[in-house]
């Protein structure tokens, strides 16, 4: 049977003004299997939603799933940064490119980017887009 | 001068901007100018799309408050951005009625500062004004907006942080 051996798993990645924080879960969602937040990477708080941050914990999480016997993952991605010149979370796509040069094969690659809402939304609603 | 308030729903905007009107300053809700944009609906989040590039070309500019989750979009002068504890604003959506996956997305919206950074990379720093109100009342709120019309208030943002929230509620 080759499903212990290709075992996957599903990294969210959240990128917010102040942190990226990503996390590994199964595939139900239900039980994480690692965390890792830019305050477990860097020093200075300002540093926290840094590519350089989101490529450190990348690196650190890939191996941890990999040790646990996680061979691929597939991604979902909260940043609600549009990749602006101004714009911040920048770790989104630095973590995707970590993740696969560790050794983790990367599946799909999801954007479920929260929107914000009352009686009315933009029109621009972007969750479940692929990216 | 034109005053966006925004923020994620729940944050406080219309009893903000309810205690604003009575005490004199013209203010224009968002939800009443957006009837000719509205292009079809999200029954999935019981909500309304509106086409915001049209509603953004044809909104005549006023002086005063513009109320409500995307005022932002418009040119404004200077924008005040509600924010609120995730936990808290999920809360007080389930107390409007909203459903528990209404009030969480927009709980975790606001967890992922969505309408800042929205703000931040239309507008320069020294226009935008955040302010939590997570245990601060409604009038002390009010009190803040007319500082910041009355130019007596210190630009700032980046200093609400709820990174706990998607390191203990997410997955
Ligand atoms: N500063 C505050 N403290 C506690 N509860 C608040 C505060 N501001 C608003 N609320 C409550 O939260 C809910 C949403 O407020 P509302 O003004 O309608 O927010 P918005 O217009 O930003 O969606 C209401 O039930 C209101 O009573
Ligand atoms: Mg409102």
């Amino acid at each position: 049977m080759a499903s212990e051996k290709d075992k996957w798993g599903i990294a969210h990645i959240f990128a917010s003004f102040n942190n990226t924080i990503i996390t590994v879960t199964d595939l139900s969602g239900a039980e994480t299997i690692c965390k890792s937040s830019g305050g477990m990477v860097v020093k200075q708080a300002r540093n926290e939603s840094s590519p350089y941050a989101a490529m450190q914990m990348a690196t650190n999480i890939a191996h941890a799933a990999r040790d646990k016997g996680f061979v691929g993952l597939h991604v979902k991605v909260r940043a609600p940064g549009r990749g602006k010149q101004r714009s911040p979370g920048p770790g989104a796509q630095a973590a995707i490119r970590a993740l696969a040069r560790a050794g983790v094969r990367i599946g799909r690659i999801e954007d479920v980017t929260p929107v914000s809402h009352d009686s009315i939304r933009t029109k621009g609603g972007r969750r479940g887009r692929r990216v | 001068m034109m005053l966006g308030l925004t923020g994620v729903p729940g944050t406080g905007k219309t009893t903000v901007a309810d205690i604003l009107r009575g005490r004199g300053v013209p203010v224009i809700r968002v939800n009443d100018t957006i009837e000719p944009y509205i292009i079809g609906s999200d029954p999935d989040r019981d909500t309304r799309i509106i086409d915001e590039d049209r509603w953004v070309e044809e909104f005549p500019p006023v002086e005063g408050v513009v109320e409500g989750h995307l005022a932002h979009l418009l040119p404004c002068d200077r924008i005040v951005i509600l924010r609120c504890n995730p936990e808290v604003l999920f809360e007080r959506l389930i107390r409007r009625g909203y459903t528990e996956e209404k009030a969480l997305e927009n709980a975790l919206a606001e967890a992922l500062d969505t309408v800042l950074i929205e703000v931040f990379e239309a507008f320069e720093s020294e226009v935008i004004y955040e302010f939590e109100t997570t245990d601060t009342d409604s009038g002390t709120v009010a009190d803040f907006v007319m500082d910041v019309l009355a130019d007596r208030a210190t630009p700032s943002h980046g200093r609400c942080d709820w990174s706990d929230y998607l390191l203990n509620r997410m997955p």
